[in-house]
């Protein structure tokens, strides 16, 4: 098995994308709005704390690690070229992304906590703060399964992500386009149809609303169960674990 | 003793087969030549050798075990063909550094001559090189990884004939320093005759020959004389082409001859191995099949 060295590989090639993606960060929600201000003539309103708070870093991130997971076959091509069989591509992409959720959660968490959190008056940076920090009152506790369900969700974004990746090699680069224009269509209509079922025949629909509070450890008074949350990301990783391992092993040359 | 086999192996794109029923056995240390007609299935073929795409039905085996998802088999083969499958924008030197870290190992002292002889800038990236110095460079990492098979699908594309002639010498160098098999699949049957040990031929997807260039160019038969003789000395012998010119004419034989008198007027020689091709490919009106 050349698992080590195509992990090796992969996390060489990756890693650097994720300090583009702060820098990209920095300039997004702190440089470019101070030149707008600058140019507008508003510097006096300018507040670099309020553009902090309003600027997601655990989003960025999870965008970050979404896109280069849909992105495979660049990387498929160069290993095949090279001897390496799909079944090590696919444990060693599986280990890179793990380290790239490790490195870049563990970033957000202490940026949220030491750094945001101080100098915003506690606000919340994230949706553990924001709906589940109360569930225990001792902040170690809450620290930790902040990280292990912000890294969940990381890794469900990952996954998400090999699998639209890899299931799109499967097809011709028309296939391809014509599925990337047909699918957010089709996912458009479905989801208005849902919501408008939803509103229109609201006692039949109940029984969504109450899977996703079961998945989201809603309860009536309280903060959230975090415990609900972070089972049901285990369990979507794990079914979609198994999805992307059937995608890698079909994975071939394509002839366009 | 590393022994690379196809077993039945078939591929077909919808209804159309591509490649039925191959079987070929490749030793080790061997130079073969895998000839074919465009379209033939030749890459096809080579890609499925090497995992690059599935077959529909058979396999490929190195020391009997499949090497279908199976790094220590798939790692002793490299397949160069046109197909760029480097990034685009990494640096040559990149790209040896991330081919050495895979196979393991790669031969600098031979690299850096090859370098030094096609006066290939490894500075440049990959997708800003020109169809020559792409099949360089890919060359290069042919001879120099360590690998037991090394497959090349049109090695000397877009090269001109001095380094074409470079690559030759090269390839026999690197061969008659560390011995291995190779397979080259080319179109230039003329450049290879005189390098290959054996000769696979596959046409429409079949293998219509397969041995030792020595063993069959010892049964192509070049009978040349006055038309009605060389009709009468080559019936009932497997002629695989002919040639008129004016009264005389050569027929082309391909198989053993048996004790059958030779006229005085005949003449009898061999043939070369791209006549054979042709002849044996239909190219030629005249030409038969044959199977090996």
């Amino acid at each position: 098995m050349k698992t080590k060295q195509v992990i090796k590989y992969l996390f060489k090639k990756q890693l650097p994308l994720i300090g583009v993606v702060y820098l990209t960060l920095i300039a997004l929600i702190i440089i470019l709005p101070f030149l707008l201000s600058v140019i507008s003539g508003t510097l006096s309103s300018f507040s670099i704390v309020d553009q902090l708070r309003g600027g997601s870093v655990s989003a960025v991130f999870g965008f970050y690690i979404f896109v280069i997971s849909t992105l495979s076959y660049e990387n498929f091509k160069f290993l095949i070229q090279n001897g390496v069989s799909r079944s090590t591509f696919f444990e060693a992409q599986l280990s890179v992304n793990g380290l790239l959720i490790l490195i870049g959660n563990t970033f957000n968490l202490l940026y949220g906590y030491l750094f945001l959190s101080p100098i915003t008056d506690n606000a919340p940076f994230n949706l553990f703060t924001r709906v589940y920090d109360t569930y225990f009152s001792n902040p170690f506790v809450n620290g930790v399964l902040n990280f292990v369900m912000s890294a969940l969700m990381l890794v469900v974004g990952s996954l998400l992500g090999m699998v639209i990746g890899n299931f799109l090699t499967l097809f011709s680069k028309v296939a391809q386009r014509l599925i990337l224009i047909i699918a957010p269509i089709t996912g458009g209509v479905v989801l208005l149809f849902i919501f408008k079922a939803m509103i229109d025949y609201r006692f039949r629909m109940s029984w969504v609303v109450n899977f996703a509070k079961l998945v989201l450890g809603y309860q009536s008074s309280g903060a959230y169960n975090p415990f609900a949350l972070i089972i049901s990301l285990i369990i979507f990783g794990a079914i979609l674990i198994a999805i992307t391992r059937l995608l890698f092993a079909r994975k071939q040359l394509k002839r366009d | 003793m590393s022994m690379l086999e196809v077993n039945h192996v078939s591929k077909s794109y919808g209804s159309k087969s591509v490649i039925a029923d191959v079987n070929l056995a490749f030793e080790e240390n061997k130079i073969y030549g895998l000839l074919g007609r465009n379209g033939a299935g030749k890459s096809t073929l080579l890609n499925i050798i090497t995992d690059r795409i599935f077959p529909s039905s058979g396999e490929v085996k190195i020391d009997s075990e499949n090497v279908a998802d199976n790094d220590s088999k798939l790692g002793l083969m490299y397949l160069m063909s046109e197909v760029d499958l480097y990034p685009n924008g990494a640096k040559l030197s990149q790209i040896v550094k991330d081919s050495e870290l895979i196979y393991g190992g790669f031969n600098h002292k031979l690299a850096d001559k090859m370098i030094a002889e096609f006066k290939i800038d490894m500075g440049q990236k990959f997708g800003k090189l020109s169809t020559g110095y792409n099949s360089i460079f890919k060359l290069i990492l042919a001879l120099c990884l360590p690998v037991k098979f090394v497959i090349l699908d049109e090695p000397v594309l877009g090269l001109d004939a001095n380094h074409r002639e470079l690559f030759y010498t090269e390839l026999l160098d690197s061969y008659a320093d560390n011995p291995r098999t190779f397979i080259l699949s080319t179109h230039l049957i003329e450049e290879v005759a005189n390098i290959i040990s054996d000769v696979i031929i596959l046409d429409q997807g079949r293998i219509i020959l397969n041995q030792p260039v020595e063993d069959v160019l010892a049964k192509t038969h070049s009978v040349v004389g006055q038309k009605n003789e060389v009709e009468e000395y080559t019936k009932g012998l497997n002629v695989v082409g002919h040639d008129d010119m004016g009264n005389i004419r050569a027929n082309y034989v391909y198989g053993d001859l048996d004790d059958r008198r030779l006229p005085d007027t005949v003449q009898l020689s061999n043939f070369d191995l791209q006549k054979l091709f042709v002849f044996l490919t239909n190219q030629y009106e005249g030409s038969k099949r044959h199977e090996n």
